[in-house]
């Protein structure tokens, strides 16, 4: 029997050495002369190789069986500098073969391995991967692993959906894949599918991301792949130089401290005793108010100036803001060991963190995580790898939206001292709020905060194994097992006695607490095969199957009423009042695939790839779906030379990939209510994954020796079998409708990475990478049967103006509401007013001018209690003999999309100084404030304010031929006017376009040469000191705290809404990092 | 080696197997398929349907009818009450319904929708328990008590399509008279039937119910109206509260002066004689749990007796006082105490302690009224419209109301009295008044509320009431009726949405204010039928009898109104 070449040659690799034995020994270095250890030398297209040690030396050894004088290309790879191969006969005896590698400091050629079948030289993809490295997170490291992507990869977009210490940011890959859902794409972590986030992962763990856009590069994902996939990576101990240790301990301590602050009125429009005597002159009954100076009627209390104009000052301002916004300490300590010697190498790392947010009284987030990526090599041709993570969290969070102290704050007057103690029981802050019954839904946050807590603690243990068997010289298989567990409390405890703002009877408390406890396995066979098929073309095909098994099970109770105070449990409680409820899901995937691909001498690639996906997540009657992708590249230069282009390829991938249905989306559901059953949702046994087809066509540019890189993408996604809750007839009797696949959202997106090393000296560089995007999506199916004039919907969270859209032919993220009119033309698109224009009619031209603020208003009003500008109304359905049927007032009055976005990061290194920086820029976004809106009710926003303002004439409330001048305006202008009873309308539109200087760092690095020369720290290999700041500055004309935010429900990159959220802070930070 | 191969074989083929079972249950939700397998499902189907008619009849989302009807009023615009029952703020006079499914809560959108979707999960679920019981199924694991548990529940299904349908036809002017007979295989492309069919299909089932439930004897379940301390009813008092009902229907269901001349009134009196009141009297009610209080399936009860959240109108408060003036008088207000002869208004004073929650309240002394309550701080903010303001209180369910009052005593749960002894004698003492009955039944039917309630009469009406005087029935047929509609007045307050569908046809109503709802947009845009409202500037409100214009509109919104029951927070805009 013919033993394969490659057997003989992997088992003799460590045999001792032998007369007949070839062996290969070398050195591999910069071409600075640097020796670099931990460079792997192999015998291309197949898997035998060595590692140098820390001089930069390897030893390779081939056994006399697989030695016959043929010819085998010897690569040399390592990271930052480009590989170099050179063909080289292997025959019996010693060799001497040593490698020097020019760096590759835009790292055009490295490998990656998401999507496709192997790992593959980046050039030779037909289509893009985008990739972080360890160098760039190191520069400044995240508060998480995700948010190392920020700014470094064209098409990756980030929004908080809240930005309390601890979250996870959503995250989108190009343009939009659901109408309906959130576009979080598929996270990997060392080969486990991460169904619980990946929050945890210290950023300092991870050696590199990798991430996939969309279907023309996820179709390996097939059902899971549809919103792309990002590929994180951790350090494992196959990097280092062999026979090597490393010890690296780092130490990070700041603060963070909010760079923008709410502003408010410092005027109120209540009466006040303007002179002694003047209260009771208004009415005998009136009395003053000490403490605010306010005329108090009979019953206690205000009233407000028959004017209406908020120009008082306020005799008392607390600055809640400053009390309620504090610096808060942010640290974090890491320290790992890795060992390469022999069949083995190890990472173990440990970290731990504490964030505490700048939002007083709430405990912040600390996380403890530790990690071990262990690989041995079982014999020859068998390796193992293993990783095992654990990390636990807790975090003392604070409500947000309608209803939290961020909700309140916009309603307490600035009188009310929020800081005084105590309440009856002594408990801090007061919660009683003088003349409360004078203005709705005011509350002390700061009784709040210091008061409920809530508190969410979490436990991850994610465990991997990965067996790797090369069977023959041409083909491996490999197994692989992954293991994602997340056990989560959280507790929501409002205590009793628990005090009203109004002083009435205190509220008896309220107890939630619920566990969440969920796994999923993931494990998988593979068999992949190299082959070179001629001289000209190597083929690599895998095929696959992977199972997925995934249950998560949750408890949960809740209770309204506490019996006594200070037993913060069940046992406490009102046992009447105790609701509780559980569930449990369990979700199987078993899918097939297989991937071909051909590199055609170094130039021509194509790639076919073919899934099959069940799942129980599609109903019983479509268990299947089938994906595939084709894609090629082509490297155009190694057919032609193009002057001044080291490389230019061009690149056409077209695949599919889905989203599959949430758990119960299926399944017909009734509600089980106190007393019995009724219908909700119908089941739909025909469910089916949406459906994600790519074409993505790109071009990529290399020159002046890998200095310059331009890379060009154009993606279009048609997403089609939407799954989405469709409405039924009244007669089918479920309200909420039915799950269907219906609706379809077309996007297309062009991206921009330009990477520049502009100076590139020994020991001076300067990198500038500048990444860009512009995507538009559109609504291109609804579910709504045709025919109809404008199917529409219109929809919002919690109670914040409904002010989202859908339709079809529509941008998915466009905003509607009212339209305020700033043109007296604009008056007369609505017919009836367009019907009484004339002279002397009630909508003629004479009868109204255009406000202070560029409002139209009626001048029989201007300047009284009563001003109000006008709602746009125009025709929507004419008759068909003319004349108006049908009129509407709701139009278009944002775009959530923003023109484009640019990221600018830039690094630069003198000797041991290193500077990084980005520059974050979204321009041409619209954001609704919901957040001001609301606060229109009352008195505080900085809008109310008049005092500022010239004063209004005292002809004010009169028409005449030159109309007074009224600049100020009363409160009803603004609080029945453009609050508008929280119905969506442009004046709170606001731009969302920003600058934002995200991260700042400057490091200085000292080598082990330089301490041991000033005598510290022998046995120190580096110091690294660095200062780091991030979320620095923004630069915008928003008039909220951040241009990054989004509402707490739904698609973040949809219901861009500032509503009562956390807001985002910057962190100022310190970090010391030694390297043993 | 061949171990190897062993393994990565015996790996891929349990995989092949192991992964190829991909069914997987819910056990997280009940179906229909498994509800009526289980007897004692098939019943909580019944039950969970009398529950949503509950929280449909007494809906958050229609709310602003009560303030169209200028019986409890509000400027909060949840549920978008300010914006239908503001004069003249969004709209010329008021607004009509926005019947647009783009329309969203604060312009109200919902409205029309909520009591639409409701009554037809009603009315499906009463449906799919006959349809059970025609196939066979039987309500106990041995079938041994069949016969009267399922002449039990076969009646109270009756009964409850007919609620279903009932509240259909008095809010809508189209709608499906449909049940288990009908064919409904095809829902896209069933023909409405106008809302005179609806209710007389409606009467049937009542009829059928009554019937049915004079058979047999039974009781109705323990926990069939609310949990643990829900009351139960025989089949006598299910077969007298189907002829309450039945008289509610044709009483309420007229949208104006001449429907209302036209009714069967005759036909109110022979349901009402038969009524609530006609044997043992008893009051129809359900127990509302704690995690209902903030306001879970009795809102309209809820805020309306919540005295930071909803006030009674000053039209009310001026017919049932002597001192309070409508409109409001600005900016002092109508003053406290109260002054009334009526024990149920009496002088205001309310709670333990003066300035109860802060809201200037005088506590209660013996004067107190059991219904009202007077509070010197008018809530509303005086911008946002002073035709809201208001200082009297509804207190008479003050039990269901917000958990902010905690009240003394108060646990956040108690009975919801939804038909209502003194109800059925009103609309029996109307019949009998319409139909040219006895005067004197009349007056005495009358005189239960009046002064069974409102306390013996005296000659001099004074602070803290002494009473009204009793009607002889010897009184002029404008003095019947004006003491016939105070006690509705008071008597409906708060009883769902009774007290506009009182005043849309003895009126009048504030111009333009709608007199019936059209079918949702919704369910038209899902129909692909042509969408329509009324009321408003250029809509008919159905003031006179004729069939209203069809006005096209838009679209469709995201969350159904069951969705939006997380609004239910008293947070207010």
């Amino acid at each position: 029997m013919r033993v394969p070449q490659f057997v003989a040659i992997a088992c003799l690799i460590t045999m001792p050495l032998a007369a007949q034995d070839a062996v290969i020994k070398g050195r591999v270095t910069a071409k600075t002369g640097e020796a670099l250890g931990g460079a792997n030398v192999l015998v291309a297209n197949t898997n035998t190789g060595a590692v140098t040690d820390a001089n930069g030396a390897y030893t390779l050894t081939i056994g006399a069986g697989a030695v016959r004088g043929q010819q085998v290309v010897l690569q040399a790879r390592y990271i930052g500098h480009k590989p170099t191969s050179r063909t080289i006969t292997l025959s019996a005896g010693e060799q001497q073969q040593d490698f020097t590698l020019e760096a590759d400091p835009l790292r055009l050629e490295e490998v990656v391995v998401t999507g496709v079948a192997e790992a593959t030289d980046r050039r030779k993809l037909g289509f893009t991967v985008g990739t972080v490295n360890e160098e760039q997170m190191k520069a400044v490291p995240g508060a998480n692993a995700l948010e190392a992507l920020q700014g470094k990869i064209s098409g990756v977009r980030f929004v908080p959906q809240s930005a309390q210490p601890g979250s996870e940011p959503a995250i989108r890959l190009r343009g939009a894949t659901s109408i309906s859902g959130r576009q979080d794409p598929l996270y990997i972590v060392d080969g486990v599918i991460a169904r619980y986030g990946i929050a945890d992962i210290a950023p300092e763990d991870v050696e590199r991301i990798e991430v996939i856009k969309g279907a023309a590069a996820s179709s390996l994902y097939g059902s899971n792949g549809a919103n792309g996939v990002v590929q994180v990576f951790t350090k494992r101990g196959t990097t280092l130089p062999e026979g090597s240790m490393q010890v690296t301990v780092r130490a990070e301590a700041g603060v963070n401290t909010m760079p923008a602050r709410m502003v408010f009125s410092r005027s109120h429009a209540w009466e006040i005793e303007e002179s002694p005597g003047y209260c009771a002159a208004q009415d005998p009954t009136w009395t003053v108010d000490p403490v605010g100076n306010y005329c108090l009627n009979e019953d206690g209390g205000r009233s407000t100036k028959p004017d209406g104009i908020a120009d008082n000052p306020f005799t008392i301002y607390h600055d809640h803001w400053s009390s309620m916004v504090k610096n808060g300490p942010f640290a974090t300590q890491y320290i790992s060991i890795g060992q390469r010697r022999g069949n083995t190498n190890f990472n173990a790392s440990f970290e731990n963190t504490r964030n505490k947010g700048v939002i007083f009284g709430l405990g912040g987030y600390e996380r403890q995580n530790a990690r071990l990526n262990l690989d041995h090599q079982l014999r020859s041709n068998v390796d193992a790898s293993f990783s095992a993570f654990y990390g636990t969290s807790s975090n003392g969070r604070a409500a947000e939206g309608t209803g939290s102290p961020f909700y309140s704050l916009m309603f307490v007057q600035p009188d009310v001292d929020i800081t005084a103690c105590c309440n009856p029981d002594g408990s801090p802050y007061i919660a009683q709020v003088p003349l409360s019954g004078d203005v709705a839904n005011d509350a002390n946050p700061m009784y709040e905060l210091a008061n409920r807590k809530i508190t969410q603690d979490r436990n991850r243990f994610t465990g991997a194994a990965r067996l790797r068997w090369r069977m023959t010289d041409w083909l491996a298989a490999e197994g692989t097992l992954g293991y994602d567990q997340e056990s989560q409390f959280s507790k929501d405890l409002v205590p009793r006695p628990y005090y009203t703002s109004s002083g009435g009877p205190p509220d008896p408390g309220s107890l939630n607490e619920s566990t969440l406890n969920g796994y999923q396995l993931n494990t998988g066979v593979t068999l992949t095969s190299v082959r070179r098929l001629s001289s000209a073309v190597v083929n690599t095909t895998k095929l696959g199957t992977l199972y997925e098994n995934q249950r998560i099970r949750g408890l949960v109770a809740s209770a309204s009423s506490f019996r006594i105070g200070q037993v913060p449990e069940f046992a406490g409680v009102d046992q009447s009042s105790v609701t509780p409820g559980s569930a449990d899901t369990v979700i199987k995937n078993f899918n097939y695939f297989g991937v071909t691909t051909f590199d055609i001498k170094d130039r021509y690639v194509i790639d076919a790839l073919v899934r099959r996906d069940g799942s129980s997540l599609f109903g019983p009657e479509n268990r299947w779906a089938t994906y595939y992708r084709v894609s090629g590249a082509w490297r155009v230069t190694e057919d032609m030379r193009v002057p001044g282009l080291d490389e230019w390829r061009l690149r056409a991938s077209y695949g599919t990939a889905g989203l599959r249905p949430g758990f119960g989306d299926q399944y017909e559901i009734l509600s089980v209510t106190s007393t019995g059953f009724a219908k909700v949702i119908k089941g739909n046994p025909a469910l089916k994954p949406a459906h994600s087809s790519e074409l993505e066509l790109g071009t990529n540019f290399d020159l002046r020796g890998g200095r310059f890189s331009v890379e060009y993408t154009y993606a279009r996604k048609d997403s089609k079998d939407q799954i989405l809750l469709v409405d039924l007839p009244a007669l089918s009797a479920y309200p909420q409708g039915q799950w269907q696949n219906a609706g379809a959202l077309r996007s297309n997106t062009h991206e921009i990475t330009l990477a520049a090393r502009l100076i590139n000296k020994p020991g001076t560089g300067l990198t500038l990478n500048i990444v860009g995007d512009r995507t538009r999506q559109v609504i291109t199916d609804w579910t709504l049967p045709t025919g109809k004039d404008l199917p529409l919907r219109l929809y919002g969270f919690q109670q914040m103006p409904a002010a989202f859209f859908l339709g079809p032919n529509r941008d998915l993220g466009v905003l509607y509401g009212n339209h305020w009119v700033r043109d007296v033309n604009e008056l007369y698109d609505d017919p009836a007013k367009a019907a009484a224009n004339g002279p002397g009619q009630a909508w003629s031209p004479d009868s109204v001018m255009v406000n202070e603020d560029g409002y139209v208003v009626r001048k029989s009003v201007y300047g009284t209690p009563n001003e109000r500008a006008i709602k746009y109304v125009y025709c929507k359905e004419s008759l068909p003999g003319g004349g108006c049927k049908t009129t509407d007032n709701i139009v278009q009055i944002g775009n959530a999309n923003p023109d484009f976005n640019m990221s600018f990061g830039l690094s630069f290194t003198r000797s041991r100084l290193a500077v990084n920086a980005l520059l974050d820029w979204s321009y041409g976004s619209d954001l609704y404030n919901g957040t001001r809106q609301w606060a229109f009710q009352a008195t505080r926003d900085r809008a109310q304010d008049q005092a500022g303002k010239p004063q209004n004439d005292a002809a004010c409330g009169t028409v005449s031929a030159t109309m007074p001048s009224c600049p100020q305006k009363a409160l009803g202008y603004y609080g029945v006017g453009f609050y508008n009873g929280l119905e969506s309308n442009d004046f709170f539109i606001e731009s969302g376009s920003y600058a934002k200087l995200k991260e700042l760092s400057v490091s200085y690095t000292l080598g082990g040469d330089q301490l041991r020369r000033i005598g510290l720290l022998r046995s120190v290999r580096e110091l690294r000191l660095s200062f780091i700041a991030r979320n620095l500055f923004t630069i915008t004309n928003y008039s909220g705290l951040d241009p990054e935010v989004s509402g707490l429900n739904g698609d973040p990159f949809q219901v861009r809404m500032d509503w009562f959220q956390y807001p985002q802070f910057r962190t100022f930070t310190g970090s010391v990092e030694l390297g043993f | 080696m061949p171990r190897m191969y062993t393994l990565v074989a015996s790996l891929a083929a349990a995989l092949a197997v192991g992964g190829c079972d991909l069914n997987v249950g819910n056990p997280n939700a009940p179906d229909v398929p498994r509800v009526i397998e289980d007897p004692a499902g098939l019943e909580q189907l019944l039950t969970g349907a009398i529950r949503t008619w509950v929280e449909t009849r007494e809906n958050y989302f229609i709310m602003p009818l009560n303030a169209q009807a200028d019986n409890y009023t509000a400027s909060w615009n949840n549920a978008a009450i300010r914006f239908y029952s503001s004069v003249g703020s969004d709209c010329p006079s008021r607004c009509g319904w926005s019947n647009s499914a783009t329309a969203p809560e604060a312009v109200g959108g919902p409205t029309v929708e909520a009591a639409w979707y409701g009554y037809h999960t009603v009315l499906s679920s009463a449906t799919d328990v006959l349809t059970a019981i025609a196939a066979g199924k039987c309500f106990d694991t041995d079938c041994a008590d069949d016969t009267t548990l399922t002449s039990r529940n076969r009646a109270v299904a009756r009964m409850v399509q007919g609620m279903a349908l009932a509240g259909i036809a008095m809010l809508y002017d189209s709608g499906f008279a449909v049940d288990e007979n009908s064919d409904l295989s095809d829902p896209y492309n069933i023909a409405f039937n106008n809302r005179a069919q609806v209710r007389d299909f409606a009467l049937q089932k009542f009829n059928e119910a009554a019937a049915e439930a004079a058979g047999v004897v039974w009781k109705t379940g323990d926990n069939w109206f609310g949990l643990e301390s829900g009351s139960t009813y025989t089949n006598v008092q299910i077969a007298q509260l189907a002829h309450t009902m039945a008289a509610e229907l044709i009483a309420l269901w007229p949208r104006n002066a001449a429907e209302n001349a036209a009714a069967d009134w005759a036909a109110v009196v022979s349901h009402a004689s038969q009524g609530i009141t006609s044997t043992a009297p008893f009051d129809f009610e359900y127990f509302i749990d704690i995690n209902a209080a903030e306001c879970g399936i009795a809102c309209i009860k809820s805020w309306g007796n919540s005295i930071g959240t909803m006030r009674v109108d000053t039209r009310v408060a001026k017919l049932i006082t002597t001192n309070h003036q409508d409109p409001w008088p600005n900016p002092g207000g109508n003053p406290c105490p109260t002054i009334s002869p009526d024990r149920r208004v009496g002088n205001g004073t309310w709670g333990p302690t003066n300035n109860f929650n802060g809201y200037s309240t005088t506590a209660a002394d013996t004067g107190a009224g059991s219904d009202f309550a007077c509070s010197a701080v008018a809530i509303f903010p005086p911008a946002r419209g002073q035709y809201h303001q208001s200082n009297l209180q509804h207190v008479r369910y003050n039990n269901l109301a917000a958990t902010g009052e905690r009240l003394p005593g108060f646990d956040g749960s108690g009975q919801d009295p939804l038909y209502t002894r003194e109800m059925n004698d009103l609309l029996w003492a109307e019949g009998l008044l319409r139909s040219g009955g006895s005067k004197v039944t009349a007056a005495t039917l009358i005189n239960n509320s009046r002064v069974g309630r409102g306390g013996a009469g005296c000659a001099t009406p004074g602070v803290g009431g002494c009473g009204l005087l009793p009607l002889t029935g010897a009184e002029t047929d404008t003095a019947m009726y004006d003491a016939l509609h105070y006690e509705q007045e008071i008597e409906f307050m708060g009883q769902g949405t009774d007290p506009f569908f009182n005043r849309r046809r003895i009126g009048p109503l504030t111009a333009g204010t709608p007199r019936q709802m059209p079918v949702p947009a919704k369910e038209m845009d899902v129909l692909a039928r042509e969408i329509y409202t009324f009321g408003g500037p250029s809509g008919p409100d159905m003031s006179a009898s004729v069939g209203g214009g069809r006005v096209r509109s838009v679209g469709q919104i995201f969350n159904d109104y069951r969705h939006l029951a997380q609004l239910l927070s008293k947070n207010r805009h």
